[in-house]
């Protein structure tokens, strides 16, 4: 039986890329980044010229790299819960209490390094666990119950610490002082990119064996290269500098695990499935509950492991530490493409939306700005941000 | 030359043209070209197959889609709508196919939005619920102003949708696939509401894929392929209208339109004793009542029933997705089962393919093989991980065989045309490979060439031993491929037929007759 004239034609070559497919390629989800790089490619730019060429400055760029890892681990998890079309508020709080809690088992209990850490992932795992009971079994709205802990939880720290700062045991500061030497960092960037290259090249052949034409270029090239340049930044730095932090290293270990589980896993599938549509996702099968707590739970984990990262960055853990972060972090996902509705986003978009936001605010630390300024520009950012990637998306808007 | 056609039909009153309409999307050429004259106070019926550019012009025609080539005249004054509401202004209405209505909004509050009745300065809001009442009645509507609209059903959406056309001075009211799940008979009603209201003046545009009823309710056919008009003849005098509309369409005779393959019929697989279903809407307590039902392997079993007969709750119920309460006994294969979700359903092998394909089918934003394969995906998980070849085979295979009409299997399911998307739904549960197959209006949207492929499919699931139920208002269709048909009324089953025992007439009686106790 053959097919109308307009169904792909099977088993045919892929052609070159031609100009009338550009709107089609752009609306991918993967070259939708390609935009957002270039701004953040410009701003560093202009960061760097206003900041006579301190901000671009190896050590400049480890001190970044040290904010942005917070943040980005944070935004690679709310992908996971935003693209399900849930929220979670409650970051600021739980990062905090984490962190409460990694300095308490260390100063007053005197633990030692590995049982802090595991302590404080399994407090964040708890607060995961509270929160997935409560979304996915007693069916509350996830902006209610994280809200609810925005508030609890902060209160908590407030109770437990008497409002007072508490310092950790000085054990803990390797977690933000420890670099992977060079070499070795550079081996396991590499490794990184390898990964992520071979990926891809993986699916253009499955797409080749299907008969389905598409440029090895879109497929494999531009994301590699994109991806590749980045990595080799962070490889430069990692060079010429003390070798690569472990909190980028942590980074790239999150990021890869989220982004990999929502492009190449049936999990992933079903997570986009339940925010595109929730009841299509349920007629399929798909079982929202354990989807939803493996989420939650998730984020749980990487509240702990941020309030650890924050604890040995600030070398305390003060109870009203990281106010309004929550936000910040849904505004680095919406950045990068997130949707507040659900069903749209990536990993990788967010990365670069957090990367991007801490850009700004570190530069403008360097440039002396008062913070006031900052979250004006941030503001602004986020208003254009998602203007830009609606008009782009060329739908129009529900007037 | 399709111009030439339009014209020569052409009375001395046109209550729209268009005149060379030409739209592209991206790279595909929706429209090329076209002219077409609708006279006034006819009801002038549009076909062609999925993807033939039929939606695309109506939203044209209604502001839905502001940037295109060409000219349209409304009543002999060239106009160019820049939105739904100033095409609303000059009289044009338009019920789209996937209508969305706000779920929220009341009956009264839709019917008279934006034109609320006002008194001080205030909406009168007794004048508002009186007025609405009196449409709702004129409609025939079983409903109340003050239900809300998510909770009515597609076809009473579409009633109100037109009652509020009705009820603005409506001059040219276009209906883009109104009745792909309503029966003939009601189909026949609505247009006689509608003729009723307006025996002068207002103009109907139709689209269907039900060839046999444009024959009924139709004046004037424009037949489209390809985003051309390829025919365009008057009913009146024509004798074979459906055969010329396929001729036009695919361009050949189709000889076979169901083209049953009988399959060995052995042991019962699905057996339901005592199915009793809770109705959640107003009105009736039950929406099934104590039926008994087997289903064979290799056996299609037809089941058809006017509106609100219980047939769709019926096979809602069987997949666990009815949201009323569910009592009574399931076997599959002898084997006591208890299906309270959908989930349960998948793993006991049973497949639903919904009639709401919008609400319950598909995931609109998201790619073709995305939502091909959603049903599936345990099937391609290897290692934990997607088999993207397995996966993109099998996908690629589908979109050949159902003929779905794409620019690749990327993109989003938004950029279909209706009929294509339910062929990708149908796809979806046909990769489950079921063991049990519950097809509710499986060809809803779909044109004549495209569903005899899909029959074909279904053919091939019998064949293999495998059981399925086909609930639908196409009765022809139900006849045609069944081995076995029952008919419901009122929550339960009151007649029976095996393949080439009853006709048209018969089964329509039975499904309208009253059900009386102990008949
Ligand atoms: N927003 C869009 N973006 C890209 N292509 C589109 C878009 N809307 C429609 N198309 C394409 O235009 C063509 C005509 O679509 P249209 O919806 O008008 O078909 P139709 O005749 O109504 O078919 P059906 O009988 O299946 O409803 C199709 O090939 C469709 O894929
Ligand atoms: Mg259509």
């Amino acid at each position: 039986m053959t097919s109308t004239k307009t169904v792909t034609e099977r088993g045919a070559p892929a052609k070159g890329f031609q100009l009338r497919d550009l709107p089609a390629a752009m609306s991918q989800d993967r070259l939708r980044l390609l935009p957002l790089i270039i701004v953040l490619l410009i701003v560093w730019m202009v960061l760097q010229y206003l900041t006579g060429g301190l901000f671009l400055s190896a050590r400049n760029l480890t001190n970044l790299s040290g904010q942005v890892a917070i943040t980005a681990v944070l935004t690679a998890g709310a992908v996971l819960v935003m693209i399900p079309g849930y929220i979670d508020l409650s970051l600021g709080a739980t990062v905090a209490a984490a962190a409460v809690v990694a300095a308490i088992a260390g100063t007053n209990y005197e633990l030692s390094l590995w049982p802090t850490v595991v302590i404080t992932l399994a407090f964040g795992l708890l607060i995961g666990l509270w929160h997935a009971f409560w979304v996915a079994w007693m069916k509350v709205p996830s902006f209610i119950v994280t809200l609810g802990s925005l508030l609890a939880i902060r209160g908590l720290s407030l109770v437990i610490t008497n409002a007072e700062t508490i310092s950790p045991n000085p054990d803990i500061l390797v977690i933000s002082d420890a670099s992977l030497s060079p070499m070795l960092g550079i081996v396991v960037l590499f490794a990184f990119w390898l990964a992520f290259a071979l990926l891809q090249v993986r699916e253009w052949r499955a797409r080749q064996a299907a008969g389905i034409r598409s440029s090895f270029g879109a497929v494999v090239g531009l994301p590699a290269a994109s991806v590749g340049i980045f990595t080799l930044g962070v490889m430069i730095m990692a060079a010429s500098y003390r070798g690569l932090p472990l909190p980028v290293v942590l980074v790239l270990a999150v990021v890869a695990l989220a982004g990999w589980s929502l492009r190449f896993t049936a999990f992933g599938r079903r997570l986009y499935a339940i925010g595109g549509n929730r009841q299509a996702a349920l007629l399929a099968g798909i079982n929202i509950r354990m989807q939803a707590s493996l989420v939650f739970a998730f984020m749980g984990l990487l509240y702990g492991l941020a309030g650890l990262v924050l604890v040995a960055r600030l070398d305390s853990a003060p109870p009203g530490a990281m106010q309004g972060l929550e936000l910040n972090v849904i505004a680095a996902a919406v950045i990068g493409g997130t949707s507040l509705m659900g069903g749209r986003g990536t990993v990788a978009g967010a990365v670069i939306g957090a990367i991007l936001m801490e850009s700004l605010s570190n530069g403008m630390s360097l440039m002396n700005l008062p913070s006031a300024y900052q979250s004006i520009t941030v503001g602004l950012v986020l208003l254009f941000a998602v203007y830009a990637d609606l008009r782009s998306r060329g739908g129009r808007f529900g007037d | 030359m399709s111009a030439d056609i339009a014209s020569s039909c052409a009375a001395e009153l046109s209550a729209a043209k268009v005149v060379g309409i030409d739209k592209r999307f991206g790279g595909a050429h929706a429209l090329r070209g076209v002219s077409i004259t609708f006279e006034k106070g006819g009801v002038h019926a549009i076909a062609g197959e999925n993807g033939a550019g039929k939606s695309t012009l109506v939203k044209i025609l209604s502001g839905v889609i502001g940037d295109y080539a060409g000219a349209i005249e409304i009543d002999g004054v060239g106009r160019r709508f820049d939105s739904i509401r100033d095409a609303e202004r000059h009289g044009v209405f338009l019920v789209p196919q996937e209508l969305s209505v706000v779920p929220e909004l009341r009956v009264g509050e839709y019917l008279f939005l934006n034109r609320e009745p006002q008194r001080w300065g205030m909406v009168d809001t007794r004048k508002l619920w009186a007025d609405a009442a009196h449409w709702l009645d004129v409609f025939k509507l079983d409903a109340s102003p003050l239900e809300q609209m998510g909770n009515l059903s597609t076809h009473q959406q579409q009633l109100v949708s037109i009652a509020r056309a009705m009820t603005q001075g409506v001059k040219l009211l276009i209906l883009d696939e109104p009745t792909s799940s309503l029966t003939e008979r009601e189909t026949e009603l609505m247009f006689a509401r509608i003729a009723d209201l307006h025996r002068h003046g207002v103009t109907t545009i139709y689209i269907s894929h039900r060839l046999r009823e444009l024959e009924r309710v139709a004046n004037v056919v424009s037949v489209m392929r390809d985003g051309r008009v390829v025919d365009h003849f008057r009913l009146q005098g024509q004798s074979d209208t459906p055969r010329r509309i396929v001729q036009a369409m695919v361009g050949r005779d189709i000889i076979e339109m169901y083209p049953k393959v009988a399959a060995k019929v052995g042991e019962p697989i699905l057996s339901v004793r005592d199915w009793t279903v809770e109705s959640t809407g107003a009105g009736r307590v039950h929406a099934i009542k104590n039926i008994h039902l087997d289903v064979r392997s290799g056996e299609i079993l037809g089941v058809f029933g006017l509106l609100g007969s219980g047939a769709f709750d019926l096979a809602r119920s069987l997949f666990g997705a009815h949201a009323g309460r569910v009592s009574g006994s399931m076997q599959i294969r002898g084997q006591v089962i208890s299906v309270r979700t959908p989930r349960d359903a998948i793993r006991n092998g049973i497949a639903y393919v919904p009639a709401e394909r919008k609400r319950d089918g598909l995931i609109e934003a998201h790619s073709i093989e995305s939502n091909m394969t959603l049903a599936a995906l345990n099937r391609f998980n290897r290692y934990g991980i997607l088999n993207r070849y397995g996966e993109l085979q099998r996908v690629q295979q589908y979109v050949a065989s159902l003929k779905v009409k794409c620019g690749s299997v990327e993109q989003p399911m938004s950029q279909l045309s209706g009929g294509n998307q339910q062929k990708v739904v149908a796809a979806k549960w046909l990769l489950s490979e079921p063991e049990i197959f519950i097809l509710e209006e499986p060809t809803r949207g779909v044109d004549v060439n495209a569903r005899i492929d899909l029959y074909a499919l279904v053919n091939e699931i019998a064949t293999a031993g495998k059981a399925v139920i086909i609930v639908s208002t196409d009765l022809p269709e139900v006849l045609g491929m069944c081995d076995r048909v029952l008919v419901m009324c009122e929550g339960r089953l009151v007649r029976e037929w095996m393949h080439g025992q009853a006709s048209e007439e018969d089964v329509m009686i039975s499904a309208a007759e009253e059900y009386s106790e102990g008949a």
